[in-house]
């Protein structure tokens, strides 16, 4: 079987986003509300859907690029609210924690 | 269930023990009045002599929405049979401290257990509840709810003044 790299890369990332929605979904039971709490369900969508972008990944070369380039913007719009959220929140809790 | 689990009348709990409107069998309704937000299971199965099946009595009351679970794992207080209690051989904070835990399970409910717990292991002393009670008005305020974080902390700084 020949080594592919690009393989391995896409395996360790997937890996790492179903580890990633394991924490956000555990977490979610001890984060019933409050400032984190209010995005914390925003925060769970934007990881299912990347978990999702990325296991499609292997699928993406039978995707015809017009699609894939759409798909590709969505997960970009994403992945910046995404760090929009998180910055944010941790924006907040330092504040909080300071005051 | 938890013996460590700590149990809180709600706002329906205590209507029951003032207007008996549910109809509670006799065993259901002394446990009721056992459960006073500080005692564990383990502590209300040593106060209730007699009164068989003690946690499945409790998981009914918790389903009739008469009782709250404040949370698994909290470490028990020293026993106390009464509501609010007084402060105890002349220790104020300590009193004061387990007013604040009464307020918190009151407040936050099935939510408390992570405030309680710090007030737990808060000194004993004004200065450390106070310091504590301003500490968990961020973890509510992060965690659970601002408005019940607010509440929490005016109520807090009432019972400590």
């Amino acid at each position: 079987m020949e080594f592919d790299p690009v393989t391995v890369v896409i395996t360790i990332a997937i890996a790492a986003m179903l580890y990633c929605m394991w924490m956000v979904v555990s977490l979610k039971s001890q984060i019933p509300g409050g400032v984190v709490g209010s995005k914390w369900n925003i925060v769970i969508l934007l990881v299912a859907m990347f978990t999702a972008g990325y296991m499609a990944l292997p699928f993406f070369n039978r995707i015809p690029d017009e699609i894939l380039r759409m798909i590709v913007s969505f997960v970009f719009l994403g992945g910046a609210i995404y760090v929009i959220i998180t910055v944010k929140l941790i924006y907040t809790i330092i504040q909080e924690l300071t005051e | 269930m938890d013996i460590e689990t700590i149990f809180f009348k709600t706002e329906k709990g205590k209507d029951e023990i003032e207007h008996r409107s549910c109809g509670l069998p006799f065993n259901q309704r002394r446990v009721l009045i056992l459960v006073d937000g500080r005692s564990s299971v383990a502590q209300l199965k040593a106060r209730s002599a007699g009164i068989p099946d003690l946690e499945e009595i409790l998981e009914e009351l918790q389903r009739q929405g008469l009782v709250h679970a404040a949370g698994d794992g909290v470490p028990a207080p020293g026993a106390s049979v009464d509501d609010a209690p007084a402060p105890r051989n002349g220790n104020a904070a300590a009193g004061v401290r387990e007013r604040l835990i009464g307020l918190a399970g009151e407040i936050l409910g099935p939510d408390a257990g992570k405030v309680v717990r710090k007030l737990r292991e808060a000194p004993d002393s004004e200065e450390g509840l106070a310091t504590c009670l301003e500490s968990c008005r961020k973890v509510v305020k992060l965690t659970i709810d601002e408005a019940k974080a607010e509440e929490l902390y005016r109520r807090g700084r009432e019972l400590l003044h």
